[in-house]
């Protein structure tokens, strides 16, 4: 790992296209900018990973769905359906 | 700086066109993360959802079959499920309105298949029209990546 030591309102420089600004240091707390190409994804480590994790766990082995699916069929609630046009519309109540 | 502001907000309410029983290969325009080399998948409809309106789909790697995943329709699951796309993500898929998008989350099937869980904080969106799609990890709002279905 590259460690660099930066004060506030210093900058690294990554690549052609992303540098990370310190904008400010408060305590043990570090406020830092990132200037990326849209292409870039930034996201908070432990956010990124928690997703990974997420998806290698959720990477389907099982070859008969049928019983997952039917249980989830089940339980799902119906999608509202907008009122059929020149259906009566129920006068307000106080 | 990329801008923020929320160019697209997905809530359940708007009215996404018939979806195909099965999309021919879909692009992705940034890799899920875990998967760096996959960017081509197909979705297709389980054939056990016998809902009326589609709920359920694998997204299927198409460079390594093995690799699929379930994917579901949030809105039958989650009531107050609120989906907003940043005007980078958009711009990424070239979504002009919600109705382009259709917003699918990724399901985990317990070992025992007993309970699923979902990732609302990293719904697949898909430019149907176009065939391309991202997961757009939701920083910022805590939506939970386990969120029990069942």
């Amino acid at each position: 790992m590259l460690v660099l030591t930066r004060r506030g309102g210093e900058s690294i420089v990554i690549g052609d296209e992303v540098r990370v600004v310190v904008l400010d240091v408060r305590g043990d707390t570090v406020r830092l900018g990132i200037e990326a190409p849209r292409s870039v994804q930034v996201h908070r480590a432990e956010v990124y990973a928690e997703v990974q994790a997420a998806n290698a766990a959720a990477v389907n082995r099982l070859d008969d769905l049928g019983s997952v699916a039917g249980r989830l069929s089940r339980i799902a609630r119906p999608k509202p359906r907008p009122p059929a046009p020149g259906a009566p519309v129920s006068p307000d109540r106080p | 700086m990329t801008g923020t502001t929320s160019a697209i907000v997905h809530d359940g309410s708007t009215t996404v066109g018939p979806v195909p029983d099965e999309l021919p290969e879909i692009r992705l325009v940034r890799p899920i993360p875990g998967f760096p080399d996959l960017t081509r998948f197909v979705l297709v409809r389980l054939h056990d959802d016998e809902s009326e309106d589609a709920l359920l789909y694998e997204l299927r790697s198409v460079e390594l079959p093995e690799v699929r995943f379930l994917v579901g329709v949030p809105d039958a699951f989650f009531a107050d499920y609120v989906v907003e796309l940043d005007d980078t993500t958009c711009a990424e898929l070239e979504l002009e309105q919600a109705d382009d998008a259709l917003i699918l989350v990724v399901l985990t099937i317990s070992g025992d298949a007993a309970s699923t869980t979902a990732n609302l904080l990293a719904p697949v969106v898909i430019n149907a029209r176009l065939r391309v799609a991202a997961q757009v990890i939701l920083s910022g709002t805590d939506w939970p990546v386990r969120a029990v279905v069942a």
